[in-house]
């Protein structure tokens, strides 16, 4: 059904445009914005609006930050010889929550799915091989402390599992371990929706590749 | 397993349809062509194999001008366990489906199949002692996903990764081998990993499966012959068990030719299983009509039995229009069948009725009889 409202209308049909909104909660959303307090609504449009200006990736680890490099980055009391290869942002909040890992993250913002047109280079994988050139400063100017482990911690399903595959052998003559957390976590779920005490677990039950 | 009650909405053209009263053992549903018999046992399809059996389209079991369908199945368990299935079909774009296996949601198919185990006969099926590789490699499919849930992990994975593979084939061909190698690599080796999975337990069905189609076919028919299988990793007559390096040694045999044609040559989606009537009788060759009907019953016979065992469970047997494909002899031999301890709980439809009149009796409660016309079910009562 279209609205007389030509305003209430473009903003049902921005709204459907986001993942997992279909077009009826796209209009009780917009509806109930209409009912409710003028500053509510404007406090949500300016936390839009400002989204994009205030929040970038981390130059060193892809991870999202408004200060650039982020605070893991720029944390001399974490292990800087350890990074853990994760797939998207929320992965690395999902691991921070275990308290198991004080190392660094490198956030490759997807996994290889070439059905999609994903193959390396359409990852952050060039990024990475960067952090693990032994010599010389990093893009901040300054020394880094030598990587020695990776941690792969892939999604568990067949994209993560080639991503895992093949991240193995190209990092592999350039570190002293590459490991990757077992596979603990059921099949087909996302990293973002195993439990803590799971993830703790497979982090500590990590094996190399 | 014995399913008690189903809930159809807005499910082809039925709008709200109820069944309950279901038999323990035969329940025929009778009507004209088009009357939505079909329907009842779809929606049994979907209630333990996630999909219908007649089309790979979730949309076209959507009734015409409906947004949406549900299906809901209550089961018991041979323990008597409770297990009741909710199934939601809603119209996109994207289309969407949800299942859930007493109220918990179903994340993958792997969670569901095999826990009510059914075998289907329609007389689409005679595909399988007649038609290509392709079909017998769907009859493989079908029985091992049910008896096995590592088998189907196995299976979704095995595809998911040889689409990836081909995607890249596909796009790439013509490209020099040093470059698609390394892309293809973590693909290649997920393709042999699962694929000498699938190509294991292939093998041994085969092998527990051979005694079991023997017996049922010496059942079934007064005749001598001594069907057999055979089962070729990806059409070889080989004698391989080390099915990982099996894999290995093709894979590296045919990669220029995968390059140039675009698409992966090897693996199980290229395996066959020969079917014989006779230790030296191809069946898609050699048998008769009367001997392929014969064998596809003895098979579906095997199948049942061989379910049961794996999984633990009395597979439910579904024969969609299947009487008037047989003679009487064997439509009444395979009646008998399902009417004896040997078979669990049926679902027959039929135009016909008399036949199911004369040979069953409604009144002892173990069979039931139903009527359907344009999308309503109704109970035909018992003895009457
Ligand atoms: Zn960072």
């Amino acid at each position: 059904m279209l609205y007389t409202s030509p305003a209430l209308e473009t903003l049902i049909e921005r709204l459907s445009r986001l993942p997992t909104i279909g077009r009826k909660t796209a209009q009780r959303l917009a509806l109930y914005l209409l009912k409710q307090p003028r500053e509510d609504v404007v406090a949500l449009a300016e936390a839009i609006g400002t989204l994009q200006q205030r929040v970038h990736t981390c130059s060193i680890c892809a991870n999202i930050t408004e200060e650039d490099p982020c605070p893991i980055c720029r944390d001399p009391r974490r292990d800087h010889s350890v990074i853990c290869v994760v797939e998207e942002p929320n992965d690395v909040l999902v691991i921070e929550r275990t308290n198991e890992f004080k190392g660094l993250y490198h956030v490759l913002g997807g996994s290889l799915s070439p059905l999609e047109g994903v193959g390396p280079e359409e990852l952050k994988v060039r990024e990475l091989l960067d952090r693990l050139r032994q010599d010389g400063p990093g893009t901040d100017g300054r020394e880094r402390p030598e990587v020695r482990e990776i941690i792969l911690a892939m999604d568990p399903n067949v994209e993560g599992e080639a991503t895992t595959l093949y991240l193995a052998k190209l990092l592999s003559p350039l570190v002293d371990r590459v490991s990757r957390i077992a596979r603990g976590i059921p099949i087909g779920s996302d990293l973002e929706y195993a439990d803590e005490a799971t993830l703790a677990r497979a982090l500590e039950g990590r094996t190399a590749v | 397993m014995l399913a008690h009650s189903l809930h159809l909405q807005n499910f082809r053209n039925h709008s709200d349809t109820s069944v309950s009263g279901l038999a323990p053992k035969i329940n025929v549903f009778v009507g004209q062509n088009g009357a939505g018999k079909t329907s009842i046992l779809e929606a049994l399809s979907l209630a333990t194999l996630t999909k219908s059996f007649t089309t790979h389209s979730d949309s076209v079991l959507i009734k015409k001008e409906e947004q949406s369908l549900s299906v809901d199945a209550r089961f018991q368990t041979d323990l008597g366990v409770p297990h009741n299935v909710k199934i939601e079909i809603t119209l996109g774009p994207p289309i969407r489906k949800s299942i859930f296996a007493n109220s918990e949601r179903i994340r993958s198919a792997a969670d569901l199949v095999g826990i009510a185990p059914v075998v289907i006969l329609t007389p689409d099926e005679k595909v399988i002692t007649g038609g290509g590789p392709s079909e017998r490699r769907r009859f493989l499919n079908m029985v091992l996903s049910q008896a096995s849930r590592a088998y189907l992990e196995d299976e979704l994975e095995y595809r998911r990764a040889l689409k990836q593979r081909n995607a890249i084939l596909s796009r790439q061909q013509g490209r020099s081998l040093s470059y698609i190698q390394p892309l293809i690599a973590p693909w290649t080796e997920l393709v042999r990993k699962h694929g000498a999975r699938i190509m294991r337990r292939r093998a041994s069905f085969t092998e527990e499966f051979r005694p079991r189609l023997l017996a049922w076919y010496s059942k079934l028919s007064q005749s001598r012959e001594e069907p057999s299988l055979q089962y070729l990793p990806m059409g070889l007559e080989s004698v391989a068990t080390d099915y990982e390096a099996l894999l290995a040694s093709e894979a590296s045999k045919c990669e220029t030719d995968e390059i140039r044609r675009g698409t992966t040559l090897f693996g199980p989606h290229r395996d066959e299983l020969l079917l014989f009537v006779n230790p030296t009788q191809e069946a898609r060759l050699y048998a008769s009509q009367g001997q392929h009907k014969t064998l596809l019953v003895a098979m579906k016979l095997a199948e049942f039995e061989y379910l049961r065992d794996a999984a633990s469970e009395t597979p439910i047997l579904l024969l969609d229009d299947v009487f008037s494909e047989l003679d009487d002899d064997r439509a009444h031999q395979l009646l008998d069948l399902a009417a004896s301890e040997e078979l669990g709980q049926t679902f027959i439809t039929s135009t016909e009725r008399s036949r199911f009149e004369k040979k069953l009796d409604f009144s002892s409660g173990d069979h039931a009889f139903f009527e359907v016309s344009s999308g309503t079910v109704a109970p035909i009562l018992r003895g009457a």
